[in-house]
């Protein structure tokens, strides 16, 4: 069976570069904005950890591809997706939870974060329980995503526009509750998402299916 | 029987008295400040919408479900639109095409 190359491994290596250093760049400029919103160096850490990871991912799909084959070869390269995705959607997580524990503070922000923590865990978890649910959900997202293609052109701008006058008229509270929704919101979904897709492409999987039937 | 009826007197201005006293004219159609303002902060929203998009196209994939796309970039834009009012680009962009930033 031919194993399609993964995109860190197909690109030459200056692309390779450019995006590890775009990356780099994107998330410390993050980091920045982000110390300036919170003033707290914890997130400074992570943030720039962020593009750490990534960069990590590409190295090790590289690394992988040269010296393995086979099985191991696409073992090794899904564990590598699997960590990608878990540590993105963990990013949106921790994003969400700094939101809600600014808003809600300190006794009830553990019970908002603590069901976030497990409704993300759950929905990373789902498809090893309960598959059928797993891949309803999956197709539930895609379902609404039809709903959302009429909103892809003016969300950045409705997203500007609110960020702007929110600034101008002094309503920080009101940015947080929108990006904590939203950040909820997309850290679940993209953790449905990613446990569902793991999970289909893991090895041996269609190897098992067949074998069943 | 009614009295006799008269005529009134009806002013007649030319049309450039009556735009100069109408207030809904005196405070948009003819304000610079408020057509600068606005042009600037749907150009600045517009500029940052598709930035947004742009960084967001960036991560996502053919398989990832299109909700989540339009939210995060939603999300960016909101950012980005929080830190360039918070730093004031908007007001220096006003000022520097000739509208009295607020």
């Amino acid at each position: 069976m031919m194993y399609k190359k993964p995109t860190a491994v197909s690109w030459p290596i200056w692309k390779f570069v450019l995006l590890v250093l775009l990356l780099q760049a994107i998330f410390t400029f993050l980091a920045w904005l982000d110390r300036s919103f919170f003033n707290n160096a914890l997130p400074t850490v992570v943030d720039i950890l962020a593009g750490s990871g990534v960069s990590l991912f590409a190295l090790w799909q590289r690394w992988v591809w040269k010296r393995f084959n086979g099985v191991r070869l696409r073992l090794l390269v899904w564990i590598g997706n699997v960590f990608v995705s878990f540590y993105l959607s963990g990013l949106l997580l921790v994003g969400a939870m700094r939101k809600w524990s600014f808003l809600a503070g300190e006794p009830w922000s553990w019970f908002v974060n603590g069901a976030l923590l497990i409704a993300f865990v759950g929905m990373w978890l789902l498809p090893l329980f309960s598959f059928t649910s797993a891949k309803r959900i999956h197709k539930f997202q895609w379902k609404i995503s039809g709903f959302a293609v009429g909103l892809s052109g003016t969300a950045g701008i409705l997203g500007a526009l609110f960020g702007m006058f929110s600034s101008r008229h002094g309503e920080k509270g009101a940015v947080i509750f929108v990006l904590g929704i939203l950040l909820s919101l997309l850290s679940i979904g993209f953790a449905q998402h990613a446990g569902y897709e793991s999970w289909i492409n893991r090895p041996y999987a269609k190897e098992n299916a067949n074998a069943k039937s | 029987m009614p009295k006799k009826m008269r005529m009134q007197r009806v002013d007649v201005y030319p049309s450039s008295v009556v735009l100069s006293r109408c207030v809904l004219c005196n405070r948009i159609v003819k304000n610079r400040e408020f057509w600068v303002s606005t042009a600037v902060d749907f150009a600045v929203s517009v500029a940052v919408g598709v930035a947004a998009a742009a960084v967001v196209g960036m991560f996502v994939t053919a398989t990832t479900p299109l909700w989540m796309a339009v939210a995060a970039t939603a999300v960016v834009g909101i950012g980005i639109g929080y830190f360039l009012d918070a730093f004031e680009i908007p007001k220096q962009l006003k000022q520097l095409f000739g509208g009295e930033a607020k």
